[in-house]
C-alpha cells in the first residue's frame, strides 16, 4: 500500500482526493495543510493532519517524510505559484519520495485555446492572464528539476475542475443569486470541465502508471457550454433572474502581464538589472502613491460626472479578461494522451457530475428544485442523439443506505 | 443566577483582579484587547495568564506586563476575583469546578461544556462555592439580537411562523491547535462550536425547542457541516444548518405573521426587515434619544466588539452586585442539552458527490468512532 501526501489536503481538489482514497481504504494518507484551520473539513475523518508551509522546505521535508508519492494539490496567487516548484521538489527528494504529481492545469494553454492544441504545443509566458504564466514557469522550473533530480514528476492540466465545494458551480450560483451573473457573447463557448472524480481518478493512475516526466490534458468526455451550465444551475436554484448576455462588452486586462512583457523586452530588461534594489523599491514605493492619486482622481471625475438621471441597473462594469476568454472558448481540449499512457477514462459523466454538483449546493445553503435532474438528463440525451457520445458508466444514483429522507440533504424549503 | 453577587462597596467601584485561562486565538483577538479598552474606564488588572505553551502566554503578556504567568491553575493568585475561562472546550468542565472552589467567580466561554453532567457539575460546585458562574454568549448583548428580543416579545410583528438560520463558512479562525478540531479537546465539531451561540438566542428569543432530526457529516472525526429541524410551540419549525466548510449565506431568517426579520449573526448592529413583497429594510440600529418630544434614531448601537467589551462589564458589574449576569450558568447548560439531543440522534447526512460504497464506508467509520 502507498503512503501518499497530499499537499493542500483541505482544498477542493485535495478534499476529494483525501475523502476518496480515505473511503476505499485505498493508500495510507498524510494530509498536509498550510495551518491548523486547515484541518477544518479534514477532521470530519479519523486522520492525523501534517503542518507545512508549501514554502518552507524544512517544514514540508517533516511531512514528506514516510511518503513515496506526494500530490502537490496547492492553490496560490502568482509569487507562491512561481516560487514552489523549487522548494517542494528539494523537500520530496530530502524526505526520499519517489514520485512527485503536481497538478498544473490546461491554463497554460490559455483559456481560449487555438484548435488543435495538444501537449506537444509550445507554451507561453506573454499570455494575458497572469496565472496562465505563472502556472507555466512552475511546470518549465519542475521539468528543470527533474532533468537534475531523483524524484519522478508527472504533471496533469485539467481544465475547469468543478464539484463540490468548488469556485464553479458555485460562483455561478451565488451570481445567479445575487443577480450579478453574465454571460459574454451568449455563453457559447465550450466549457472544457473535468468533473473532480474524473480529475482524482486521473490524479491515482498518474501515481501508479510508469510515465515519469510527462505532463497530461485531462477532461471529460462531453462538451458543454457555459450557457448550458449557467441554465442547469439557474432551473435547480430558481427564483434567480437570468444571467445578462453581454455581447461585446469592454475587458478588464490585467496589470501584471503587461509589466511582465515590459520587463522582457531585451533593452529594457538589462537596463532594469542595472538599478539597485533600493531605487527600485523608492520607485515602487512611487508608483504607488501615484496609483493612488490616480484612483482618487478618476473617482472625483466620476462624481462629478454623476448624474442622477440614470436607470436602475444599466451600468455594466467591463468583464475580467479571463471570463471573457472562457465564454468564448472555441475548442476542447483533447486527452488522447492521458487514454493512450495513463488509461484514463472518465468516469462520471459531465450530467452526472453537474447533477451532483448542483444537488451538493444544499450545503452551500440553497434550496433545490430536484426535477431539474431529470430534465437535465432528458435534454442531454437528445444532445447526445445529435452526436454528442454517450458516457460509459458511472452513473450513481443517491446511496441506497442512505437513512430515509427525514431531511433530504442538508436543507429543506425555506420557511 | 447561580450565586448572590459581592455588593458594591461604594461609589466607587473597586479594582476587579481578572484571570486568564487559555491564552489562545480568542484571548489574542477578543479578551485582551477587550480587558485592554475597560481598563481606560474602570479598575482593572489581569493578574494571570494560564497556559500549557509558554509562548502564547508570552504573546498574551505583553499586554500584561505585570500578570503572573503560568502553566496550571495553581499559579492563579487567591486574591483574584474573576477568572475567565477560555481554554478549549474539553478544558471548561474542570477548570471551572477547580476555579470556583477556590473561591473564584467564573466567565466561562462558550460551550459551557460538553455534556450536560459536566455541566450540572460546574453549576453545584458554584453554587456550594457561592461564586458566580456565567457562560460567554455574548451575541445576546448584540443590539440586533436585543431587536430581535424585543420584536418577537412585543409580537410587532405577529406570531412566530417559521425559522431557518444558516450560519458559517470556510473556517478561517485563527486557530493555534488541534484543539477545535479533536474530539475530546473539542468536544465536537461545528455544531458544538457555531451551534452554541445559535441554540442559546434560539432559546433565548422564542423558548426552548425540540429537535427532530440532525444530520451531520462526521466519519470518525468531528463534523464539519450540521443541519438541523426543530419544533418550536405553537406548530413553529426551524431549521439550522452550519458550516466549518462552505460558505453559506450567513442569515438568520424568522418569518413572522405580518412580515420577516434576517439577520446577519456576526453583525451586532444591522438588521434586514419586511413586510410586503415589494421594499424591505436593510438598516443599522441605532439607540433611541429624545429631541422635540419625540423619539429620534440616535447614536449606532454597539459593534461586535464593543458588545464583547459588555459582556465583560456585566460580569464585572454582576460581582459587584450592580447588574443581574445577563447569561446564568442555566443558560449555558440549556444549550448543552440541546446540543446533547442533536448528537445523540444525528445520522450520517447524505452527501449527492458520494458513491454508495463510499457514504457506506463513511457510516462504518462513524458507527465505529461511536461505539469506541
Amino acid at each position: 500500500m502507498h503512503t501518499i501526501g497530499i499537499l493542500g489536503a483541505n482544498g477542493f481538489v485535495g478534499s476529494r482526493l483525501v475523502e476518496t482514497l480515505l473511503l476505499e481504504d485505498a493508500a495510507r494518507i498524510v494530509p498536509i495543510v498550510r495551518n491548523f484551520a486547515g484541518f477544518a473539513r479534514l477532521a470530519r475523518f479519523p486522520l492525523e493532519a501534517r503542518i507545512a508551509d508549501a514554502l518552507d522546505e524544512t517544514a514540508l521535508v517533516k511531512a514528506f517524510k514516510g511518503c513515496d508519492i506526494v500530490v502537490n494539490t496547492v492553490l496560490g496567487r502568482y509569487n507562491q505559484i512561481v516560487a514552489e516548484p523549487p522548494v517542494i521538489y528539494r523537500a520530496a527528494e530530502i524526505a526520499g519520495v519517489r514520485r512527485l504529481v503536481h497538478m498544473s492545469t490546461a491554463s497554460v494553454h490559455g483559456q481560449d485555446p487555438a484548435p488543435g492544441t495538444d501537449e506537444t504545443t509550445p507554451l507561453r509566458t506573454d499570455q494575458p492572464v497572469s496565472y496562465n504564466n505563472a502556472k507555466v514557469k512552475a511546470e518549465r522550473r519542475f521539468r528543470e528539476l527533474r532533468r537534475n533530480g531523483r524524484v519522478e514528476l508527472v504533471m496533469l492540466r485539467p481544465g475547469i475542475v468543478f464539484g463540490p465545494r468548488d469556485i464553479w458551480i458555485t460562483g455561478i450560483a451565488r451570481s445567479l443569486a445575487a443577480g450579478e451573473a453574465f454571460l459574454v457573447d451568449g455563453g457559447r463557448g465550450i466549457c472544457n470541465t473535468v468533473y473532480i472524480d474524473n480529475l482524482v481518478h486521473a490524479i491515482r493512475l498518474a501515481m501508479i502508471k510508469p510515465v515519469d516526466g510527462e505532463v497530461f490534458l485531462l477532461g471529460d468526455n462531453e462538451p458543454i457550454t457555459w450557457a448550458e451550465i449557467y441554465h442547469w444551475v439557474a432551473r435547480a436554484i430558481g427564483d434567480c433572474s437570468p444571467p445578462r448576455l453581454l455581447n461585446n462588452p469592454p475587458i478588464r486586462r490585467e496589470v501584471r502581464p503587461m509589466l511582465d512583457r515590459l520587463r522582457g523586452i531585451g533593452p529594457l530588461k538589462a537596463f532594469f538589472r542595472t538599478i539597485p534594489a533600493a531605487v527600485k523599491a523608492r520607485v515602487r514605493d512611487q508608483i504607488g502613491i501615484a496609483q493612488g492619486m490616480i484612483a482618487g482622481a478618476r473617482a472625483a471625475r466620476q462624481a462629478r460626472a454623476r448624474t442622477d438621471w440614470t436607470l436602475p441597473d444599466d451600468a455594466v462594469g467591463p468583464v475580467p479578461i479571463e471570463t471573457a476568454m472562457l465564454h468564448r472558448c472555441r475548442y476542447k481540449f483533447p486527452f488522447a494522451k492521458a487514454r493512450a499512457q495513463l488509461g484514463y477514462e472518465p468516469i462520471v459523466s459531465v450530467e452526472e457530475g453537474l447533477i451532483r454538483s448542483i444537488r451538493a449546493l444544499r450545503f452551500a445553503g440553497f434550496d433545490i428544485d430536484e426535477s431539474f435532474a431529470e430534465e437535465l438528463r432528458q435534454a442531454r440525451g437528445v444532445a447526445a442523439a445529435r452526436g454528442i457520445p454517450a458516457v460509459p458508466g458511472a452513473v450513481e444514483e443517491t446511496p441506497a443506505a442512505t437513512p430515509p429522507a427525514v431531511m433530504p440533504t442538508p436543507a429543506a424549503s425555506a420557511p | 443566577m447561580i450565586a448572590q453577587p459581592v455588593s458594591a462597596s461604594g461609589s466607587t467601584p473597586r479594582e476587579i483582579r481578572i484571570a486568564i485561562v487559555g491564552c489562545g486565538a480568542l484571548t489574542q483577538l477578543f479578551y485582551a484587547p477587550a480587558l485592554k479598552c475597560i481598563a481606560t474606564k474602570r479598575p482593572v488588572r489581569v493578574v494571570a495568564l494560564i497556559d500549557p505553551v509558554p509562548d502564547r502566554v508570552d504573546a498574551i503578556a505583553r499586554h500584561f506586563p505585570d500578570s503572573i504567568r503560568g502553566a496550571d491553575l495553581a499559579a492563579i493568585p487567591d486574591d483574584t476575583d474573576l477568572a475567565i475561562v477560555a481554554s478549549p472546550p474539553g478544558f471548561h468542565a474542570a477548570q471551572t469546578i477547580a476555579l470556583v472552589e477556590r473561591g473564584f467567580h467564573v466567565l466561562c466561554e462558550k460551550p459551557m461544556a460538553g455534556r450536560v453532567e459536566e455541566c450540572d457539575a460546574m453549576i453545584a460546585a458554584a453554587r456550594r462555592a457561592g461564586r458566580l458562574l456565567t457562560v460567554g454568549h455574548f451575541k445576546r448583548f448584540f443590539a440586533a439580537t436585543r431587536c430581535i428580543k424585543e420584536l418577537v416579545d412585543g409580537r410587532a410583528l405577529g406570531r412566530l411562523r417559521a425559522i431557518r438560520f444558516v450560519e458559517g463558512g470556510k473556517f478561517g479562525w485563527p486557530a493555534q491547535s488541534r484543539a477545535l478540531f479533536e474530539r475530546r479537546s473539542g468536544q465536537g465539531g461545528v455544531l458544538i462550536d457555531i451551534g452554541a451561540h445559535a441554540f442559546d438566542l434560539m432559546a433565548w428569543w422564542f423558548g426552548e425547542p425540540t429537535i427532530i432530526a440532525c444530520r451531520d457529516d462526521a466519519m470518525g472525526g468531528v463534523e464539519a457541516n450540521v443541519w438541523v429541524r426543530l419544533a418550536f410551540a405553537d406548530g413553529v419549525e426551524g431549521e439550522l444548518g452550519m458550516s466549518r466548510d462552505w460558505d453559506v449565506p450567513n442569515r438568520y431568517f424568522i418569518r413572522f405573521e405580518h412580515g420577516w426579520v434576517a439577520w446577519d449573526p456576526v453583525d451586532a448592529n444591522h438588521l434586514e426587515l419586511g413586510w410586503g413583497n415589494r421594499y424591505a429594510l436593510k438598516a443599522s440600529v441605532h439607540e433611541v434619544r429624545r429631541a422635540f418630544g419625540q423619539p429620534h434614531a440616535g447614536a449606532i448601537a454597539p459593534t461586535r466588539h464593543q458588545a464583547f467589551i459588555e459582556q465583560i462589564e456585566n460580569v464585572m458589574d454582576a460581582i459587584e452586585g450592580t447588574a443581574p449576569p445577563m447569561v446564568s450558568a442555566e443558560d449555558g447548560r440549556r444549550v448543552i442539552a440541546l446540543i446533547e439531543q442533536c448528537y445523540a440522534r444525528s445520522t450520517l447526512i447524505d452527501m449527492p458527490w458520494m458513491s454508495p460504497a463510499e457514504w457506506n464506508r463513511g457510516n462504518e467509520l462513524r458507527c465505529t468512532r461511536s461505539a469506541s
